[in-house]
């Protein structure tokens, strides 16, 4: 277990123990993480934000259960992941939103914040826009896997638990969504417009 | 595809590219690819552009946050804290905690009801139903449907395993094919039970007994992947499948499961068969479903010639 991993497991007992303070030590180390990732799920920045809570609100109430048998991260996103998808099958849930395509542009800037270049910022921006773009279009169980793995840094095994499959399965999924996401980020380059607006 | 996966070496090497990148294969694999990649023109920029898609990514991920997103997480914290003072002012239940959201339990409107299940494992009969499906539709459509060439859209061969994994998840498959809409169709419940203390399977941080709907509860099929699923009434049209003694469902079920080409090769006809169902006018269908029961009605030996050699029916 990673030195992160011990942290969590320390505040998660001590939360269990009835420590009120490390359950704030928990949301300040997770949220910021958790958000961007149930926003990229869900793709609706005000629904992630309800989510997010409930995430905390079920760490809250299962406080007194938790055992360390896994990483803590595996047990949160698994708890998001579900929880999303929950959402996601709402029929509300059917409306589109935007405002999280919105958010893109100004993560890119914080990207490059350090580079003074005005066509560096726009690349990286335009970059951003893209993969976002490209993200929204991949069904929820690959655009949630590769994130999983390539961003959170997840093992496939953990997503593999996380999504209920196989690290075969997994594999699969984090490759075809990766692939996905580098042909439409080529493609959209090459035509100079965001991936989904010039088919 | 791209240049690189039209060479054999370089599409072998492909599939594992996402898994080298994450460090994922063994490591006499990992070597191999990596001087694979070395070596290969066609594959390096493939790789420098998958990592792309990662550093992009990771961009989204490690921005710092926003003013607005530092002032929406202190507000969710503030609520996070009044639900739990709620919560010790009154035994905590979040529902009735002013802040807190709806536990997220309830159907969608119009869904029928299922019994919660605790654990779902791939139904013998489901996997059966694939099995067969893999097996005997072929035979069927090469007779009944006069060799038409249907419209198979051979546009995503990637599709195989999703068809055949979510079919498999089917565990009971009606003797007629209804008209479901994509919401209604049955969906295994997920969970991993007593992975994470008592935790309730849908909801790892959840007690372990509160009901849920699995409709609802299940992440196992998004609604990117609806069409697809959709596709797989075809399968619900096959009648009486469970009906089918134990025995043969079950070495059905583990040909089907083979980790071999042949394998590969039946869900690759059943990913066009089922797309050829789909296009094929009701008529011609209800023959196709005739010829169904025909073979039903076989002796189980003769049954067992036709699945294990891929004949024709007599």
């Amino acid at each position: 277990m990673t030195q992160t991993g011990d942290e969590d497991v320390r505040l998660m007992l001590a939360l269990r123990a009835g420590d009120a303070a490390a359950f704030d030590a928990l949301f300040a180390r997770w949220s910021g993480r958790l958000l961007r990732y149930l926003e990229r799920i869900v793709r609706d920045a005000g629904c992630a934000e309800d989510l997010l809570q409930e995430v905390f609100l079920r760490v809250y109430r299962a406080r007194e259960r938790y055992e360390p048998d896994a990483r803590f991260s595996t047990w949160l996103f698994t708890i998001a992941t579900r929880l999303a998808w929950n959402e996601l099958r709402r029929p509300r849930h059917q409306r589109s939103h935007d405002s999280i395509e919105e958010k893109s542009g100004t993560g890119a800037l914080h990207l490059v914040a350090g580079q003074s270049a005005v066509d560096a910022v726009v690349d990286a921006r335009r970059t951003s826009a893209h993969v976002e773009r490209a993200l929204r279009q991949l069904p929820e169980r690959q655009r949630a896997a590769l994130w999983l793995a390539a961003v959170e840094g997840l093992s496939y095994a953990e997503v593999a638990i996380l999504l209920d499959t196989t690290d075969k399965s997994v594999k699969a999924l984090v490759h075809r969504a990766r692939t996905a996401l580098a042909e439409q980020l080529d493609a959209a380059g090459r035509r100079g417009a965001p991936p989904g607006e010039t088919s | 595809m791209s240049e690189a996966t039209t060479n054999p070496v370089c599409a072998a090497c492909d599939e594992d590219l996402s898994a080298w990148i994450d460090g994922e294969l063994a490591e006499w694999r990992a070597r191999e690819i990596r001087l694979h990649v070395a070596a290969c023109a066609r594959c390096r920029p493939r790789v420098a552009a998958l990592r792309n898609v990662d550093d992009a990514l990771r961009g989204l991920a490690s921005a710092p946050p926003t003013r607005s997103e530092a002032t929406r997480l202190e507000r969710l914290e503030a609520r996070l804290l009044a639900a739990r003072q709620d919560a010790r002012e009154v035994g905590f239940r979040p529902e009735s905690a002013a802040h807190a959201i709806p536990v997220v339990s309830a159907p969608p409107i119009g869904a029928p009801r299922r019994r919660p299940r605790r654990r779902w494992t791939p139904g013998l009969a489901g996997l059966a139903a694939v099995a067969l499906a893999v097996v005997v539709v072929p035979v069927l459509l090469e007779r009944a449907a006069s060799r038409s060439p249907g419209p198979n859209g051979r546009d995503g061969t990637a599709r195989d395993e999703a068809i055949v994994k979510e079919s498999a998840a089917r565990e009971t498959a009606p003797s007629v094919a209804p008209a479901l809409p994509p919401a209604a169709i049955p969906r295994p419940l997920s969970m991993t039970p007593g992975r994470f203390g008592a935790s309730a399977p849908e909801d790892p941080a959840a007690g372990s007994g509160s009901e849920t709907d699995a409709a609802v509860a299940s992440p196992d099929f998004g609604r990117a992947d609806l069409p697809l699923i959709e596709r797989l009434d075809a399968l619900e049209a096959l009648p009486r499948i469970q009906e089918l003694p134990p025995a043969e469902r079950r070495r059905l079920a583990e040909r089907l499961a083979a980790p071999d080409s042949a394998a590969a090769s039946d869900r690759e006809r059943l990913r066009d068969n089922i797309l050829r169902w789909r296009e094929m006018p009701a008529p011609q269908r209800e023959a196709l479903r005739q010829r169904w029961l025909e073979y039903q009605a076989l002796p189980e030996p003769e049954r067992a010639r036709l699945l294990d050699t891929g004949s024709s029916l007599p």
